[in-house]
C-alpha cells in the first residue's frame, strides 16, 4: 500500500486519487458501521445519562429559537433552585445536530431528531478519520496517514466515547481536536494568516462544544514556547500563533459559558503569556536587526528582567486579588490523584474519573500502545517543527491518561497517529522490492527521479555513494511483514470484540439471557420512567441520586431535584441526606422541597450491581460532608467495619430510608427458603423465616410504582396527616383498626414529635 | 377588539336562541306505531351496545318516507363523558336489507332528546309495514361501582337505563333483553315476575301500549373484571408509494383505561402474585391484533423508543402482532404508543381504467380501522397519503359519518407536495373495524418520474457549480 508509487506503472499511479478515495470511505464506512452494534443490538436509542440532558436540550432547541436555547432558564431541575442551562452548557453539540436537522426537514426528508442525534457521533467519527490521515499524512506521509485513519476509525480508547447513541459532547469534540491541530501544523508550516484562521475557526467551534478544549488553549501555546526555547522562532510561528490567539480568543469568549474566563482563569494564562513572549521575541528580532550588537545585549538583558519579573508579578498579584480566578477543582485533581477524594467526593464518586489501571492502556489501543513509543522515537530522529508538537501531545496526553480513565480519549489520536508512524516506517523498510543488485540500473533511476514521492527509495538512488543499510533478505521481510500482518489482524479482532462486548451497552436497557439461551431485554427503567411520564402530574417532582437526574428528565419528563450536572454539592448532598436518615428526619426535608415521588434503584432481586444501595456510601459521605454532627458513615458499618444488609447490619442501616425503600415487601416475595439479596449475596431478615425479624414499615411514603424486575423503585410522598398526627401514629391507629380494634400502641417517636411537626406547618 | 368579540358573541347567542326556541318545540307527528319491539343490551363489553328490531305501522292517511329515532341528548356529542358511537339502521322491507341513510335532525330541550331522521327505502303508504333493525353503542355510560377497588378485587361495572325502549311513537308491545358477561348480574331492578332471569339475561316485559317518550329507571350492577379500553385519540395513516410498491401504516393510539381506579398504591408483588394463579384483572396486560395477510417489518415503539415487551408473529397467512405496553394499565392509567408496519401495495390497489395520456385511475380499498379488540375510540383521524401529484377523485366509506379534510405535505424530498385526505371520526367502537374505505384517484406516469428528474438535476447542478467555482482564481496576487 505505502509503495505502490515505486512499483506501478505511470497509468496507475493517476489512478491512486481513486484508489485513496475508495480507501478512505472503506475506512470511515468501517469506522461508522463498528459502532452500530447497539444500534443492530437493542435499538436507535440515548445512551447512559449525559446524552439524555444532551438529547433533552437538542429537542428544546429543536422547537425553540436560537436565543430562547441560550437564555433558557429550565425550572425542572435542581427543583426548587433551577438551572441557567443556556448559561451553562457547551452549545455545540446541540447546535450541530439542530442544524443537520433543520437541513434535512428543508429537503423534506422526514427524520425524527433522535436518530439525528444517535448517528451523529458514528458519522463524526468517519470524519475523525479523514482528518487524522489528514495530520497524520503532514507528519510522515500518505501511507502513514491512511494507517493512522485506520487505527483511529476502529480504536477502543475513541469508541468508547463515540457509538451510536452515545450523544455526548465528544462525540464531535474528537473531530475538532484533531482537525483544529491539524489547521494548527498547516497554519504553522506555511506561516499563513489565513490557516491561523482557519484554526481560530474551528477552535471556536471546539470550544462551543467541549469543555476539554483547555486541552488545545494550553498544547499550542506550549508547542510555540518549546519552538522558542529550541531557537525555533521564525515569523510563520509568529503569524500562525498571533492570529490563531487573537482571533481564537475572541471567538471563544461569545460562548455564555465561557465568556471572560480567556482573561481571567489560570488555565488560560500560559496561552495569553506564551502571546505576550512571541510579540517580545519578534520585537527584540526587529530591533536586532537595526542596533549594534552590544547595545542591543544591554537591552535585552534589562528588557527581559524588567518584563519577566513584572509579568510574573502581575499574574500572581491578579489571582490573589481575585481577578484572575485561580485553578479549579478539576484540574487540582489532575495533578494531584488523590485531591478530590479529600475535597470534593462528588468528583471521586464518578468511575471515570478514577486513576487508569495499565491493563485499560492494552484493552483500549491493543498494539498500537507498544508501537506509540516507537513512533515518538522515530519522529525525535526528524524533529520538524511539527514533530514537536505531536511530541508535546504524546507527552502530555499520557500524562493525562494516567491521571483520569475518561482522558484515555484524548490519548487515543495520538497512539493512533505514533502508531501509524511506525508501522508505516516498518512497511517502508520491509516492502521495499528493490534490492542492492538490481538497483544500479538507469531506467529504474529515471522512473524514481519522476516520482520522487518515496523516500525509501530516494535512499536507494543513492546507494552508489553512501553505504549499503537495509533489508534485503527475503526471510526477515516475510517474516517481519507476516507478524505484524498477524498483529493488525489481532487488532481489528480485538477491537470488534472490545467495542461488541465492553462499549455498546446503552445501560438503559439492559441484555440478559434466559435459561434456554435465548436474548432478553430487562427493560425495567423505561418501564417505570414511562409509567411517570405517564401517570403523574406535569410538575411532579421526583426526588432520586443525582445519577438519574438526566434520565428522569429526558425519559420521563418530570421536575427533579439534583442531576448529573452536579453544580450544587449542598443541594446533592440534602438529597444524600434525606436518603440516609430516618424517616422522621427525611420527611421535614421532602416536604420543604415539595416532593412527590422518591425514586430508587435497586437490582438486589436479578444481581442488577450498579444499584443505590451500592452507592449508599457515595450519598452518606457527601451528605456527611455538609453534616457531620447528623450524618456519619462509620454508622453504616456494623463494628467489624464491614458493609452489611442482612440481619447484622447496624440500626442506622436499617431505619435510612434509603434501606427502608429498597427492601419493603422484598422479603415477601420468597416464601420459606428467605430471602436472598444476589447483588452484596446476603440473607435479608424475613419474618417468614426469622420470628424477631419485623417487616419493613413506610410511614410517611407509600408504594406507587415497581417495575417487573423490581430495579427500579417509586414511593409517593404521603401528605400531612389530616388529623394532624405523625405518619408514624396514624399508621398505628389504621392498623389497629383493622386487627379488630385491638390496643394501639404507637411506636416511640424519640422526643422529636411536636417540634417537627411544627416545623412542617410553617 | 374586545368590543369586536363582545358584539360577535352577542350575535352568536342571538343565533344560538332563535335556533333553540324553534328546535325545543319540535315533536315528530305520530304518523307511526311501533307494533313489536325487542330492545337488547348488550352489556358483555367495555361498552354499552344496545341492539332493536322493530316493525313500524304507518296509521297516517299519506304515504310516509321519513322516520325519526330519538336519543337522550346528554350522549350525544363530545360535552360529556359518555357520548354515542354507532348509528346504523337497516329496513328488510327489501332483500337483502339495506342500511338507511340517518341525518341528525332537530332536538328537544324540553324531553332532552336528540332526534334523528331516518330516510326510508321507499315511501310506505298508509297501513303499510315495515322491519326496522337499529344499533348504537354508547362510550363511557357503564360506571364502576365502587369507583375504587384493590388490587385483586373484581371490578363492578353498573349500568343505568331504561326499561322501556325511548321512542318519539306509541309502542304496541315490547320487550327488552339485559345480556351480561359470564358471572351474571349481581343486583339488578325488580318488579313483581319482571325480569325472568336466566344464565346471563335478563329479560323485562312485555309492556304493551307504551306512550310517546316513555321511560322507567332500572339499573343492573354485574361483575365485570375486565378493562375498559378507551382511546381517547388515534391518528391513522396510510402512505402509499406507487415507486415502492408499498403501502405503509402508522397508528399512533393515546389509551386510558376507565375501569375502576386502585384505591391503594399497585403493588408488584401482588400483580406478580395473581399473574402466577392466572387471574382475571382490569389492568391492561396487553392486545393481540390481527393484521391483514402480508404485513411486514412492524413495529412497536412509544415516546421513548422500542416497546420491548411487545412481539410480532410473523405468519404470512394470520400475522399477529402481540402487543404489550410497558407496564399493566390500570383504571386511571394513561399509555400512548405507535405501531406501524408495511404491505404489499398490490393487494389493495386496482386500477381502474388506463388512459392514453398516461393518467391513470386506481382505487385503493383499505379498511377504516385495525386495532385492538373492544375498545371504543373518542376521536380517530384516518389520513390517506397520496403519492406526489395523485388528485383525489372519490372517498368512500360503508361507515358514513366522518369529515374529510384536504391537504399537501412535503415528505421525503418532495417539492410539490403529496395529497393527504384526512378523515376525522368521533365515537367510534372496535365494531367499526369492518368498514372499508375507497379512495379512487388518478395518477400519471409522468408524475412519478417528476422527483427522480428533480433530484438528478438538483445533484448535476451541484457538480457544475462545483466544477465552475473549482476553476475561479480567486488568490490576490500570483
Amino acid at each position: 500500500m505505502v509503495l505502490l508509487p515505486s512499483s506501478v506503472p505511470q497509468s496507475a499511479a493517476q489512478a491512486l486519487p481513486l484508489l485513496k478515495t475508495v480507501i478512505l470511505l472503506t475506512i470511515a464506512g468501517a469506522a461508522i458501521a463498528s459502532r452500530l452494534f447497539s444500534v443492530a443490538r437493542f435499538e436507535s436509542i440515548i445512551h447512559e445519562f449525559d446524552p439524555w440532558f444532551n438529547f433533552r436540550a437538542t429537542k428544546y432547541l429543536v422547537s425553540h429559537d436560537f436565543y430562547s436555547f441560550l437564555d433558557w432558564f429550565d425550572d425542572r431541575t435542581w427543583y426548587p433552585l433551577g438551572r441557567v442551562t443556556g448559561g451553562t452548557l457547551y452549545p455545540g453539540l446541540m447546535v450541530t445536530s439542530a442544524l443537520i436537522f433543520h437541513t434535512l426537514k428543508a429537503l423534506t426528508l422526514p427524520v425524527d431528531i433522535r436518530n439525528v442525534c444517535v448517528m451523529l457521533a458514528p458519522v463524526f467519527s468517519g470524519l475523525t478519520a479523514y482528518v487524522t490521515y489528514l495530520f497524520t499524512t503532514e507528519m510522515k506521509d500518505e501511507g502513514a496517514g491512511l494507517l493512522a485513519a485506520a487505527f483511529i476509525g476502529i480504536a477502543p480508547g475513541y469508541i468508547s466515547r463515540s457509538v451510536a447513541g452515545s450523544y455526548d459532547n465528544e462525540a464531535i469534540a474528537i473531530f475538532l481536536l484533531m482537525l483544529t491541530f491539524y489547521l494548527w501544523i498547516k497554519a504553522l508550516k506555511l506561516g499563513s494568516a489565513f490557516w491561523g484562521a482557519l484554526t481560530a475557526l474551528f477552535y471556536f467551534y471546539m470550544v462551543a462544544a467541549w469543555g476539554g478544549y483547555v486541552f488545545i488553549t494550553n498544547i499550542i501555546p506550549l508547542h510555540a514556547l518549546v519552538l522558542i526555547i529550541m531557537g525555533r522562532y521564525s515569523n510563520r510561528l509568529y503569524v500562525a500563533y498571533s492570529s490563531w490567539y487573537s482571533l481564537g480568543t475572541l471567538a471563544s469568549m461569545q460562548i455564555p459559558f465561557v465568556g471572560f474566563l480567556p482573561i481571567r482563569s489560570s488555565e488560560h494564562m500560559g496561552a495569553l503569556g506564551v502571546f505576550g513572549l512571541l510579540q517580545l521575541v519578534g520585537f527584540s528580532l526587529y530591533i536586532r536587526a537595526r542596533l549594534p550588537s552590544s547595545q542591543f545585549k544591554v537591552l535585552i538583558m534589562v528588557a527581559t528582567i524588567g518584563l519577566l519579573s513584572f509579568g510574573v508579578l502581575a499574574i500572581v498579584g491578579l489571582t490573589f486579588t481575585g481577578v484572575i480566578a485561580p485553578w479549579t477543582g478539576r484540574f487540582y485533581s489532575l495533578w494531584d490523584t488523590g485531591y478530590a477524594k479529600i475535597h470534593i467526593p462528588i468528583i471521586a464518586s464518578v468511575s471515570e474519573h478514577q486513576p487508569t489501571a495499565w491493563p485499560s492502556f492494552l484493552f483500549d489501543t491493543h498494539m498500537l500502545i507498544w508501537l506509540f513509543p516507537a513512533g515518538v522515537y522515530l519522529l525525535f530522529q526528524k524533529l520538524r517543527d511539527e514533530h514537536v508538537f505531536v511530541i508535546i501531545y504524546a507527552i502530555l496526553g499520557s500524562y493525562f491518561a494516567g491521571v483520569m480513565v475518561r482522558l484515555m480519549l484524548t490519548l487515543t489520536p495520538v497512539v493512533c497517529v505514533c502508531g501509524a508512524v511506525a508501522l508505516s516506517t516498518i512497511f517502508d523498510q520491509y516492502t521495499n522490492l528493490a534490492t542492492p543488485e538490481t538497483s544500479g540500473e538507469d531506467s529504474r533511476d529515471g522512473e524514481s527521479n519522476k516520482e520522487e514521492s518515496s523516500s525509501s527509495l530516494l535512499n536507494i538512488s543513492g546507494l552508489a555513494r553512501a553505504p549499503i543499510v537495509g533489508i534485503f533478505s527475503p526471510w526477515s521481510r516475510v517474516v517481519v511483514m507476516g507478524s505484524f500482518l498477524v498483529y493488525l489482524c489481532m487488532f481489528v479482532q480485538h477491537c470488534t470484540w472490545v467495542t461488541s462486548n465492553a462499549y455498546s451497552s446503552p445501560s438503559v436497557v439492559l441484555a440478559s439471557q434466559l435459561p434456554d439461551g435465548s436474548a432478553h431485554i430487562i427493560d425495567d427503567f423505561r418501564e417505570a420512567y414511562y409509567w411517570l411520564r405517564k401517570n403523574t402530574p406535569e410538575d411532579a417532582k421526583i426526588m432520586s441520586w443525582w445519577d438519574y437526574g438526566y434520565q428522569i428528565g429526558g425519559m420521563a419528563d418530570r421536575t427533579t431535584l439534583v442531576d448529573n450536572n452536579t453544580w450544587n454539592n449542598t443541594h446533592i448532598a440534602t438529597v444524600g441526606k434525606a436518603m440516609s436518615s430516618r424517616e422522621e428526619v427525611s420527611y421535614p426535608i421532602l416536604r420543604k422541597h415539595d416532593v412527590d415521588y422518591i425514586l430508587v434503584i435497586f437490582g438486589g432481586l436479578i444481581g442488577y450491581s450498579g444499584d443505590d444501595m451500592n452507592k449508599f456510601l457515595w450519598m452518606v459521605r457527601i451528605a456527611e460532608g455538609i453534616w457531620p454532627e447528623e450524618v456519619q458513615e462509620r454508622n453504616f458499618f456494623t463494628p467489624r467495619g464491614e458493609y452489611r444488609v442482612d440481619e447484622q447490619a447496624t440500626p442506622t442501616m436499617r431505619n435510612s430510608m434509603m434501606y427502608k425503600m429498597c427492601y419493603y415487601r422484598f422479603t415477601e416475595l420468597f416464601g420459606r427458603q428467605g430471602a436472598v439479596d444476589r447483588v452484596r449475596n446476603q440473607r435479608i431478615p424475613s419474618p417468614t423465616t426469622d420470628s424477631s425479624a419485623t417487616p419493613i414499615q413506610l410511614n410517611t411514603v407509600e408504594e406507587a410504582f415497581t417495575s417487573e424486575n423490581w430495579i427500579v423503585r417509586i414511593y409517593k410522598v404521603k401528605d400531612l396527616d389530616i388529623f394532624g398526627r405523625e405518619h408514624a401514629a396514624a399508621m398505628a391507629f389504621e392498623e389497629g383498626k383493622k386487627r379488630g380494634g385491638r390496643t394501639i400502641r404507637a411506636p416511640p417517636s424519640g422526643g422529636h414529635g411536636k417540634g417537627k411537626a411544627r416545623v412542617l406547618r410553617v | 377588539m374586545a368590543s369586536m368579540i363582545y358584539k360577535t358573541l352577542q350575535l352568536y347567542l342571538l343565533l344560538l336562541l332563535v335556533v333553540r326556541s324553534e328546535a325545543a318545540a319540535f315533536v315528530p307527528s305520530s304518523a307511526f306505531q311501533i307494533q313489536n319491539l325487542f330492545r337488547t343490551v348488550d352489556l358483555t363489553k367495555s361498552y354499552l351496545r344496545e341492539s332493536a328490531s322493530f316493525i313500524i305501522e304507518n296509521i297516517s292517511e299519506e304515504p310516509q318516507n321519513e322516520y325519526y329515532v330519538a336519543v337522550p341528548s346528554e350522549i350525544v356529542g363530545n360535552a360529556t363523558d359518555s357520548h354515542l358511537a354507532i348509528m346504523e339502521v337497516k329496513e328488510k322491507r327489501v332483500d337483502p336489507a339495506v342500511s338507511l341513510v340517518v341525518e341528525v335532525g332537530p332536538s328537544n330541550t324540553d324531553l332532552g332528546v336528540q332526534f334523528y331522521k331516518v330516510q326510508l327505502s321507499k315511501p310506505l303508504t298508509a297501513g303499510e309495514t315495515s322491519t326496522i333493525q337499529m344499533a348504537t353503542a354508547t362510550i363511557g355510560a357503564l360506571e364502576a361501582q365502587p369507583k375504587l377497588i384493590k388490587q385483586p378485587e373484581a371490578q363492578n361495572l353498573l349500568w343505568t337505563g331504561s326499561k322501556l325502549a325511548l321512542s318519539p311513537y306509541k309502542v304496541a308491545r315490547q320487550r327488552t333483553k339485559v345480556k351480561l358477561p359470564d358471572r351474571g348480574a349481581n343486583a339488578y331492578s325488580k318488579a313483581k315476575n319482571d325480569p325472568q332471569v336466566e344464565d346471563t339475561t335478563l329479560t323485562y316485559g312485555p309492556y304493551v301500549d307504551s306512550e310517546p317518550f316513555a321511560t322507567e329507571t332500572i339499573q343492573v350492577r354485574y361483575e365485570y373484571h375486565f378493562p375498559v379500553v378507551e382511546i381517547t385519540k388515534l391518528e391513522r395513516e396510510l402512505w402509499v408509494s406507487h415507486s415502492g410498491g408499498n403501502l405503509a401504516t402508522e397508528e399512533r393510539y393515546w389509551m386510558t383505561n376507565s375501569a375502576a381506579k386502585l384505591s391503594e398504591a399497585f403493588s408488584r408483588l401482588r400483580w406478580q402474585a395473581s399473574g402466577m394463579a392466572g387471574e382475571r384483572s382490569t389492568a391492561i396486560k396487553g392486545f393481540l391484533i390481527r393484521l391483514r395477510p402480508g404485513a411486514r417489518d412492524v413495529y412497536f415503539t412509544d415516546e421513548i423508543g422500542n416497546v420491548s415487551t411487545s412481539n410480532f408473529r410473523a405468519d404470512i397467512r394470520d400475522p399477529v402482532l402481540d402487543f404489550r405496553p410497558r407496564y399493566p394499565i390500570f383504571g386511571g392509567w394513561n399509555y400512548s404508543f405507535t405501531l406501524g408496519w408495511n404491505h404489499d401495495l398490490g393487494r389493495s390497489l386496482r386500477v381502474l381504467s388506463s388512459e392514453d395520456s398516461g393518467s391513470d385511475t386506481y382505487m385503493l380499498r383499505v379498511p377504516l380501522l385495525e386495532g385492538p379488540d373492544n375498545a371504543a375510540y373518542d376521536v380517530a383521524e384516518v389520513s390517506i397519503i397520496l403519492p406526489e401529484g395523485a388528485n383525489v377523485v372519490d372517498i368512500f366509506s360503508t361507515y358514513g359519518d366522518f369529515t374529510k379534510e384536504e391537504s399537501l405535505l412535503k415528505s421525503h424530498l418532495d417539492t410539490i407536495g403529496r395529497t393527504v385526505v384526512k378523515l376525522t371520526l368521533n365515537n367510534i367502537v372496535d365494531e367499526h373495524r369492518r368498514n372499508e374505505l375507497y379512495i379512487t384517484y388518478t395518477y400519471s406516469s409522468a408524475s412519478s418520474l417528476h422527483k427522480p428528474i428533480i433530484v438528478s438535476a438538483a445533484i448535476a447542478a451541484i457538480f457544475f457549480a462545483w466544477i465552475i467555482l473549482g476553476r475561479i482564481d480567486v488568490s490576490i496576487s500570483k
